[in-house]
C-alpha cells in the first residue's frame, strides 16, 4: 500500500490481535482474511492459543474458532511478510467491515 | 364487494417475508438425502472414484460462482457473502484432500468418503473453544450436501418447466440452495420452519422475492407441480386457489409492487395516522449489524434486541466486557434513540456449554430466560453490568423476559440495584434512569399487570409466547399449529387489559411480537391502545403506510367490534368486513 517504503527483505513478520466483531471469525470474516492472505507471497501462520493453522485456508481459519474477544497471532514469512501481517491486521482490527 | 377479501382456495398461515404476491408452480423441494450410497471399491477404480468426487467438487464451486454472479446487486442480507464463503471452504484442499485420501487408503466411494471426512471436520469443531458451533457445523453440512447432491445426480432437476415460473416449498432452506434458485426461475418460495431472522428470511431479502416462512407444515400439504400462491404482503400460502381468486391475489401483488415503489423515499418522515397521531416505530435487532437496515427503514430506536446469541453454544458464558461492547455500539449508533435490551431469554439446555446436560422435558414451560438467570446469577450479572455500562453510551432500556410473578421482578431489579450500588462506589459511569421493563408474555403476567406496573416502567407485549401460553398451543407442532390464533378472544383480552393497565399506571405498552408487522393484526393493537409498535425492519415501510390510511378512533372501532366476536373465525371475519368498509385502501395490498 504505502508506495514510500523501502522494499522490506525477506523475513519475518509477527503480530498479535484481538478479533472485536460479534461474530469472531465466523464463516464470512473467515473469507475475507483468507482472500487478503492469498494476496500475498509470504506464507502465513495463523494461531490461537496452541491451535496453529494455515492462513490461506478457509477451513484452517475456521478451525480455529476465534469467537470475539480471543486474541489470534499471525506469523507471516516471505518477501513481503510485513506487509500482510499488517494488512490482516488492519482487517481484523476494523471489524472485517461489521458494524462500526 | 366484500368478497374481494377472501379468495377461493386453502390458505395456509406463516410469516411473510420479501412482502409481494407471486403465483407459480409448485416445486417441493426434497432436501434430505438420508441415504448416502455406500460402496466399497476395488482398487483399480480407487483412481475414476477420485476424479469423480474432484469433479462434484469443481461442479459445486462453479454452481456456486453462478449463483453469485446471478444475485441482485441490492443484497441486504450479505447473501453474496456467505455463498462466496461456502464456496471458498468446497474449493479449500482441506475437505477435498482428505476425502481424496480416503477414497485411496479406505477404497470407499465419494459420497462416503465426504460424509466421514463433514463428520471428522465438525468435531473438530466441537473441541473448538467459545465457538457459534451450530452455525458452523451447518455451514459444513450445507456445503457437503451440495457436493453430495452433485455425486448423487439428484442437483435440482425440477419437475415444472425451467421456463415457467416456480415456486420452492421445502422443509427449511439454507443459503446453499441458492445455486437452485438461480437455476431456475424461482419467484418466490414457502417454508415450514424459520423466523424473521433465519436464513430462508435473509434469502428472500437478498433475493427480493416474496416469501411465507413457518408454517408448520406447508412441504407436506403442498402436491409437487400443483398453482400456488404466495402472498410475503400476509404471510399467506394459498393452495389450489381458483382462477377468479388467483387473479385477485396478483392484482393485489401489483398494487403492493407499485405502494412500495413509492414508499421507499419515506423513511425520514414520523410514523403517523390519518388523524396525525405520532406513533413510534422501533426495529426488532439481533446483531449489530442490522441497525444500519433498521435505521434505513425508518426504526425510532430498537424495540427488541435479543441476546441469546452471545450465549449459546459455547464453553463458557460470556463475560462482562463481551456483553458490554456488543450493546455499547447497537445504543452509540441507534443514539439519540432508544435501545431495548432483552437479557437472556433461553434455558440452560439451548446455552449448552457447563449446562450441555441438562435436559429440559419441557423447555416453553421449563428453567428458562428469567427463571434460569435469577438461579444461575454468575451468567446474570455480568449481562446486566454490560448493559447498565452500554447505559452511558446512549439511551438504553433493560427488558426482562418471562416475567410471571412479583417475587421475580422484585428479585431482578435487587440485583440491578446491587450492580449499580457497585458503579457508585467503583465510579463506573452509567444511566440513573435506566427504565427497566417487562415482557408480557405469560398469562399470569398479563392478568396481574397492575401488580407488575408497580416494579416496572413500561411493558413490552411479546405476542408470539402470549398465544402460545394462553392457548396451549405450539406452533412448532404441526397438529395443533392452526390453533395458534392470534384473533382469539382469549388472546385480544389480556393485551386489552394490559394496556389498560399501564395507561393506568402511566407506564409505556409497547408489542414486539410478529402481530405488530402484519397489517390487520397492527391495526388491531394500534386499536387497543398500543402507540409504540417494534418489528423487524423489512416490514416498517409497509406499516408506515398501513398507520398512515387509518385513523386512531377507527381502529378503536374496530379493536371494539373484534372484541366482541366469540371465535377467532368470527374475529377474522368482523375485522375482514370492516377493514373493507372503512380502509378499502389497506384491503387492497
Amino acid at each position: 500500500m504505502d508506495g514510500d517504503d523501502a522494499p522490506a527483505p525477506a523475513g519475518r513478520a509477527k503480530g498479535a490481535f484481538t478479533v472485536t466483531n460479534q461474530l469472531g471469525l465466523h464463516a464470512r470474516a473467515a473469507a475475507q482474511f483468507v482472500n487478503i492472505a492469498n494476496r500475498f507471497e509470504s506464507e502465513i501462520m495463523v494461531r490461537k492459543g496452541r491451535e496453529a493453522a494455515n492462513g490461506k485456508s478457509i477451513m484452517g481459519v475456521l478451525m480455529l474458532a476465534a469467537a470475539a474477544g480471543s486474541v489470534i497471532e499471525i506469523e507471516a514469512e516471505g518477501r513481503d511478510a510485513g506487509e500482510a501481517v499488517r494488512r490482516i491486521g488492519a482487517l481484523i482490527d476494523g471489524r472485517f467491515g461489521e458494524g462500526q | 364487494m366484500t368478497s374481494r377479501l377472501k379468495p377461493r382456495g386453502e390458505r395456509i398461515r406463516g410469516i411473510g417475508v420479501g412482502g409481494g404476491i407471486a403465483a407459480g408452480t409448485a416445486y417441493v423441494l426434497n432436501r434430505r438425502l438420508n441415504t448416502i450410497p455406500r460402496r466399497r471399491l476395488r482398487a483399480d477404480d480407487a483412481a475414476a472414484e477420485k476424479s469423480r468426487l474432484l469433479w462434484a467438487v469443481e461442479a459445486s464451486v462453479r454452481q456456486f460462482d453462478e449463483a453469485r454472479a446471478r444475485l441482485p446487486v441490492k443484497d441486504p442480507g450479505m447473501l453474496s457473502d456467505i455463498v462466496e464463503a461456502y464456496r471458498m471452504m468446497i474449493a479449500d484442499p482441506t475437505l477435498v484432500n482428505r476425502a481424496a485420501a480416503v477414497v485411496e487408503r479406505d477404497l470407499i466411494n465419494a459420497e462416503w468418503a465426504i460424509e466421514r471426512e463433514v463428520e471428522r471436520l465438525k468435531e473438530a469443531f466441537e473441541h473448538a473453544e467459545d465457538v457459534y458451533l451450530v452455525e458452523r457445523r451447518t455451514d459444513l453440512d450445507h456445503i457437503a450436501g451440495r457436493v453430495l447432491r452433485n455425486l448423487m445426480g439428484v442437483a435440482e432437476p425440477p419437475p415444472f418447466d425451467p421456463q415457467k415460473p416456480g415456486i420452492v416449498v421445502a422443509h427449511n432452506l439454507s443459503p446453499a440452495d441458492i445455486v437452485g434458485f438461480v437455476k431456475h426461475k424461482v419467484i418466490a418460495f414457502a417454508t415450514d420452519v424459520g423466523g424473521p431472522a433465519s436464513h430462508s428470511a435473509i434469502l428472500a431479502r437478498s433475493l427480493g422475492i416474496p416469501a411465507v416462512i413457518g408454517t408448520g407444515s406447508v412441504s407436506e400439504k403442498t402436491a409437487q407441480g400443483e398453482e400456488i400462491v404466495i402472498d410475503g404482503t400476509h404471510g399467506d400460502v394459498w393452495l389450489h386457489p381458483d382462477a377468479a381468486a388467483r387473479e385477485k391475489l396478483l392484482a393485489r401483488g401489483e398494487r403492493y409492487r407499485t405502494l412500495m415503489e413509492s414508499l421507499s423515499g419515506e423513511a425520514a418522515l414520523p410514523m403517523k395516522t390519518a388523524d396525525h397521531k405520532e406513533l413510534t416505530v422501533m426495529a426488532n435487532v439481533e446483531f449489530t449489524e442490522e441497525v444500519d437496515s433498521a435505521k434505513r427503514h425508518g426504526a425510532r430506536g430498537v424495540g427488541l434486541l435479543r441476546t441469546e446469541y452471545l450465549f449459546v453454544n459455547r464453553r463458557r458464558a460470556p463475560a462482562e466486557e463481551e456483553h458490554f461492547r456488543a450493546y455499547q455500539q447497537v445504543a452509540a449508533k441507534m443514539a439519540p434513540y432508544p435501545v431495548t435490551i432483552r437479557t437472556l431469554d433461553v434455558g440452560g439446555d439451548k446455552i449448552g456449554g457447563p449446562f450441555r446436560t441438562w435436559r429440559e422435558p419441557n423447555p416453553a414451560l421449563g428453567m428458562r430466560a428469567i427463571r434460569f438467570c435469577l438461579k444461575e446469577k454468575h451468567v446474570f450479572i455480568p449481562q446486566i453490568r454490560g448493559i447498565l455500562r452500554a447505559s452511558s453510551h446512549g439511551r438504553v432500556r433493560l427488558l426482562v423476559p418471562m416475567i410471571s410473578s412479583v417475587e421475580e421482578a422484585v428479585e431482578t431489579k435487587r440485583l440491578v440495584s446491587d450492580v449499580m450500588e457497585q458503579f457508585e462506589r467503583d465510579g463506573i459511569p452509567y444511566d440513573r434512569d435506566i427504565e427497566i421493563g417487562c415482557m408480557i408474555e405469560v398469562p399470569a403476567a398479563a392478568i396481574t399487570a397492575d401488580l407488575l406496573a408497580k416494579e416496572f416502567d413500561f411493558f413490552s407485549i411479546g405476542t408470539n409466547d402470549l398465544i402460545q401460553y394462553t392457548l396451549a398451543v405450539d406452533r412448532g407442532n404441526d397438529r395443533v399449529a392452526h390453533l395458534f390464533q392470534p384473533f382469539h378472544p382469549a388472546v385480544l383480552r389480556l393485551i386489552k387489559n394490559t394496556v389498560d393497565v399501564a395507561r393506568h399506571f402511566g407506564i409505556g405498552v409497547a408489542v414486539c411480537g410478529e402481530m405488530a408487522s402484519a397489517p390487520i393484526p397492527f391495526l388491531l393493537l394500534l386499536g387497543a391502545g398500543i402507540r409504540e409498535f417494534s418489528m423487524y425492519p423489512q416490514a416498517i415501510p409497509f406499516i408506515r403506510h398501513t398507520a398512515r390510511c387509518t385513523t386512531v378512533a377507527s381502529a378503536r372501532q374496530l379493536f371494539e367490534a373484534v372484541m366482541e366476536a366469540r371465535n377467532p373465525a368470527e374475529a377474522s371475519h368482523i375485522a375482514e368486513e370492516f377493514l373493507g368498509q372503512h380502509f378499502p385502501e389497506v384491503c387492497q395490498l
